[in-house]
């Protein structure tokens, strides 16, 4: 493999759809890399499902392409997602593929690319989503296949949602996240959802994030701010000595966090789909994480039963210890 | 390998000082048939596995009213067909970057500003079955500008001499992958099926990926038995699994 020092820098080249040209979002974007390759091109897909490619070296040197969404936007979530006890439960397609490059994430495992779409027609978004509003109060989350919060330096795609929030009561927002963002909005109906990993998975499978202690700042400036705050345990990782890593850090969040303030807890251990883990496995191939010999239950790869009941324990105990189980939400 | 496709002998005699025992060069012949047949020639049935190390540079020359030079190819486009293709710009950077025409026939008039070849898109297309598109390069320099100069050996020559340096900073970011033999002593003695196997295979890399030395840990589980039954096996590949997991 090439020496790591001879790739180009992410977003180095920004594939830009014809169509996509003309819009303000995409003169936003190009003007934030002056120096970056602009390559015309028809169709996202054209770029974004070649056949063959290698996310692997992808990952380390992103493509950018930025594209005119004209199909559906706005899709009913996974059964395996967490509705915290929301109805009508719906996530948004405004972007694809994450800055981060987290070992075991799903989007590795569902797209056969690291490159990054960012879609630019956001008008189009409101509208489909002002006639979901029609049929009555929705739960729509932001970040299922993206984390916006960490490209908010490049596009203004969630403040656009939160400022839509803001105006639609019937609308509630979760942005989850595991970017150290510093600016917040104190809206009841927007949830600022931080993933929480120990340190440790931090380090060996959660590459390009924020430390524990800047996500842990991030979830206090966002108190601070009055904004309706989520902690998400999920998804626990299986590391070895994860009983004491996942005790530790937990001590330290208490330590660091006035978790009375917290809205609520999500907790759960890793999952997921049978059919991602193959490409899953090819975009991190020397990852414990996505190697582990997982048991195949409901077309789910998941841990063993008592590792998934030993790793969940040990955070709802201490939770429930801190006098915070019923606003615990486990995903099994 | 280094496979280097060029259509005409005078294009790749410009690489011969700077080719190595990685290199292999393929002259095609001229035009897009040429090209696929020979990259279907080379690869053969060889898949994306066989060639996961491998690196392909369409090396050449091409045409353009305006333009001079050597480049890297960011897209290609077949006019013919109206189709696009789109090689992974990540390994290098800092060298001229264009977008390619391929034609079916010898380009006259070019239009301002774009480069011509007739082989880049169908070598793309074919070479794209095998190879992920961060390992494809297409280099070319200008040779004529289509109009009124014929197309000579020596302005072949020359323009390939101004692109050659391209290839050779291609040449010098392959290095081969080191490929990771791990020597599974105790599979001799254990009862394999193909579920079985690919369990054990999974266990193995699990085991490596967490620093774990897995021999040790079946020798332990199988002791002095010389060869175990499919009940046994699966036994033993349940207690490495609690081991590891535990």
């Amino acid at each position: 493999m090439s020496d790591n020092a001879s790739l180009a820098k992410n977003f180095s080249h920004i594939y830009v759809e014809e169509q996509a040209l003309d819009y303000k979002m995409t003169r936003d974007i190009l003007s934030r890399f002056p120096a970056s390759t602009v390559i015309t091109i028809r169709h996202y897909k054209d770029v974004f499902n070649r056949p063959g490619q290698d996310s692997y070296i992808q990952n380390q040197s992103k493509t950018l392409i930025l594209a005119v969404n004209n199909g559906k936007k706005i899709f009913e979530a996974s059964p395996v997602c967490q509705d915290f006890g929301m109805g009508k439960f719906y996530y948004v397609q405004s972007a694809m593929n994450c800055v981060f490059s987290c070992d075991y994430c799903f989007l590795k495992g569902m797209y056969k690319t690291s490159n990054v779409v960012i879609f630019v027609n956001y008008e189009d978004y409101l509208e489909e989503c002002k006639l979901y509003l029609g049929n009555g109060p929705m739960y729509l989350c932001t970040s299922f296949d993206n984390d916006l919060s960490a490209i908010s330096s490049i596009c203004n795609w969630q403040n656009i949602w939160e400022k839509f929030a803001c105006c639609n009561p019937d609308l509630t927002l979760e942005i989850r996240t595991k970017a150290a963002a510093r600016a917040f909005r104190a809206e009841k109906n927007i949830i600022y959802a931080f993933t929480i990993s120990p340190q440790a998975v931090i380090d060996a499978y959660e590459k390009k994030t924020p430390s524990l202690i800047k996500r842990l700042e991030s979830v206090n400036k966002a108190i601070d701010t009055g904004a309706q705050v989520r902690i998400c345990f999920d998804p626990m990782i299986y590391i070895k000595d994860y009983a004491a890593i996942y005790e530790e850090m937990f001590d330290l969040v208490e330590e660091r966090v006035d978790l009375s303030r917290i809205r609520d807890f999500g907790v759960g251990t890793f999952r997921i789909s049978t059919d991602y883990i193959s490409n899953l496995r090819k975009a991190s191939p020397n990852s414990s994480a996505v190697l582990f010999p997982f048991c195949k239950e409901d077309g789910f790869c998941v841990y063993p039963e008592a590792t998934r009941n030993s790793l969940t324990s040990i955070l709802v105990n201490k939770l429930e210890r801190a006098g915070f189980g019923s606003k615990v939400f486990i995903n099994e | 390998m280094i496979y280097i496709f060029c259509a005409l002998k005078e294009e790749a005699s410009c690489l011969n000082s700077m080719l190595n025992d990685d290199c292999t060069v393929v002259i095609t012949g001229v035009g897009k048939v040429n090209a696929a047949y020979s990259v279907g020639k080379v690869f053969g049935d060889r898949t994306r596995f066989d060639c996961a190390n491998d690196f392909v540079i369409n090396f050449g020359c091409a045409c353009s009213s305006n333009m001079s030079g050597a480049y890297i190819i960011n897209k290609v486009t077949d006019i013919s067909t109206n189709r696009d293709f789109y090689p992974d710009m990540i390994r290098v950077s800092g060298l001229n970057e264009t977008s390619l025409y391929t034609s079916d026939v010898v380009v006259l008039n070019p239009d301002y500003n774009r480069l011509y070849d007739m082989e880049g898109s169908a070598f793309y297309e074919s070479i794209s079955k095998h190879i992920s598109p961060d390992r494809i390069f297409l280099i070319k320099c200008v040779s004529d500008s289509g109009i009124e100069e014929k197309v000579s050996r020596e302005s072949v020559i020359t323009a390939c001499k101004s692109g050659a340096d391209y290839v050779k900073r291609i040449i010098d970011l392959y290095t081969p992958d080191c490929v990771l033999n791990y020597e599974f002593n105790a599979k001799s003695r254990l009862y394999l099926t193909s579920t079985i196997e690919t369990q054990l295979n999974e266990l193995t890399a699990f085991s490596i990926s967490m620093g774990v030395d897995i021999n040790s840990l079946f020798e332990d589980y199988i002791g002095d038995r010389n060869k175990l039954n499919k009940r046994e096996t699966m036994e033993v590949i349940d207690s490495v699994r609690q081991c590891l997991i535990s």
